[in-house]
């Protein structure tokens, strides 16, 4: 198994591929991709054509096709989350929020069209999963407690799937949210959201986030979307379908429940994986 | 031609079962006799919700009582035969006359509420008073009618009992439901392959995550 972890757009970045057949080169080439991505959507750059554009250096019927695709698919995400994912702040706009996981996303789509079926791709805490890990294990997928970044509070097994986490950062005591002046407005601290994508489920824990308690709520009737909260009293609160990751990861390890009938070797078995994805298969 | 035959034949058998079906829904109704009042259920909703001295929640974030509690508490069940009973109530939409008590919108009593005070019955239609209709079914629910008489006329009709409470409903019951589980954090092992955590882009971090790495680098 190859593993690589390096600074890019900003943030962490962890490449894993499971698959016998990876090289450092397939690693590179989503290096070049973050690269292009950042060059473009970065709002620490000057020269990235996002900041080009709040500058007022270019003209909003000027930019790139791509960005042109971005910001309408954050349209598209505010309409659906009722207007509480928003690029425009401070009468600038600042796509990362989607740009994020769809970056994450387009990186593993890059591994498997070239062969490599298992592999995970994490920047920045966001991170989608293919296939299983180096243990032939779908990969073990950890929440971090927003109150002690040494400890995880959450173990997920995870299979074809994306897990992102919004949150504030913590400083001691001090909560501070930094895209909101009023620091202290939301008792959420830490909102994990698990779906099939990294995308969706990237743009709708910003978003989810964004509503506060309410998010819990609005991601539980998403369909196919999950997640875990935690609360600023050090609770949390989490759907029933997020279980299904958890109870799944302890059952491959002997700990969980498994079913209470045997199955006789040669029958034909539709399984439901975690996160409400099916497969068939014959039993061994 | 023959196709915009077959086109109007389709769209008039269509209006015309219609028709047939909204005839044999009220037809339904009137079979069942002349209405009655009856006892009412206690799960009717009343609409007034604003009636003070309800205090019960359900859940922690949003205050909607159950159907039944909400009827227990909110509505009186006194005899409105006095002008400082109904003012005992408080009902905040209404003020109490000499002339007739204004009830609150629903209260378990199947007959008719006789005049209250001693002043001679004016001349009209119907007794003043406050008299409550059948609870009816409306498809979505029951649906029961109060109806208000002052100087006798009609002044007002009132809904005791309206058959939108679907979303509530709904609502109610979602709650009944553990959908979502709530519990402390608990330290897990750390072997995993991948750590999901907020984003920690301040340049702090990364300055010095950078030469943590550059420091480790072969």
């Amino acid at each position: 198994m190859i593993r690589r972890t390096w600074i890019q757009m900003g943030m962490p970045v962890t490449v894993c591929i499971a698959d016998p057949s990876a090289s450092e080169t397939d690693i590179d080439a989503i290096e070049e991709l973050f690269d292009a991505v950042d060059a473009r959507f970065s709002t620490y750059r000057p020269d990235s054509e996002v900041s080009r554009l709040n500058a007022g250096e270019l003209e909003a019927d000027q930019v790139s096709l791509e960005l042109a695709d971005i910001l309408a698919q954050c349209e598209v995400t505010k309409i659906t989350t009722g207007g509480f994912f928003d690029i425009e702040r401070n009468g600038a706009i600042d796509p990362s929020g989607l740009v994020k996981g769809w970056a994450i996303q387009r990186g593993s789509a890059l591994l498997s069209s070239r062969g490599l079926r298992n592999h995970l791709v994490d920047a920045g805490g966001d991170v989608q999963v293919r296939g299983l890990n180096a243990d032939g294990l779908p990969w073990r997928v950890g929440i971090r407690n927003p109150f002690d970044r040494t400890q995880i509070i959450k173990v997920l097994s995870v299979y074809d799937g994306g897990v992102a986490t919004s949150g504030t950062a913590i400083r001691g005591e001090h909560i501070y949210d930094p895209f909101s002046a009023d620091s202290l407005s939301t008792d959420l601290v830490s909102l994990t959201v698990v779906g099939a994508t990294v995308y969706d489920a990237d743009r709708m824990a910003t978003a989810a986030f964004a509503m506060g308690r309410d998010g819990i709520e609005f991601i539980r009737r998403q369909p196919g979307l999950e997640c875990y909260a935690v609360f600023r009293d050090a609770t949390a609160q989490y759907t029933m379908g997020f279980d299904d990751y958890v109870r799944y990861g302890l059952r491959l390890a002997g700990q969980g429940a498994g079913p209470d009938f045997d199955v006789p070797p040669g029958d034909l078995l539709l399984v439901r994986f975690a996160g409400d994805r099916f497969g068939a298969g014959v039993s061994r | 031609m023959w196709e915009t035959f077959k086109r109007f034949v389709l769209s008039a058998s269509v209006v015309v079962l219609f028709v047939l079906y909204a005839f044999q829904k009220q037809a339904d109704t009137d079979s069942a006799g002349r209405a009655v009042a009856r006892v009412i259920p206690t799960t009717t909703i009343a609409l007034d919700d604003t009636v003070p001295g309800t205090s019960e929640t359900v859940a922690a974030d949003k205050p909607e009582p159950t159907a039944t509690a909400r009827v227990a508490k909110a509505l009186p069940t006194k005899t409105p035969t006095s002008v400082a009973e109904t003012t005992a109530v408080e009902e905040p939409t209404s003020t109490p006359t000499a002339v007739t008590t204004r009830k609150p919108t629903a209260t378990p009593k199947p007959t008719k509420e006789p005049e209250p005070t001693a002043t001679p019955e004016p001349e009209g239609q119907y007794a003043d008073g406050t008299y409550e209709g059948s609870v009816e079914d409306a498809h979505w629910g029951d649906l029961q009618v109060v109806a208000i008489v002052e100087n006798g006329e009609l002044v007002d009709v009132e809904f005791a009992s309206y058959p939108n409470h679907r979303s509530r409903s709904v609502r109610i019951n979602e709650r009944a439901m553990p959908l979502l589980i709530t519990e402390a954090l608990i330290a897990q092992s750390a072997d995993v392959d991948i750590v999901s955590g907020a984003t920690d882009t301040s340049e702090a971090f990364v300055r010095s995550l950078e030469t943590a790495l550059q420091a480790a680098a072969r």
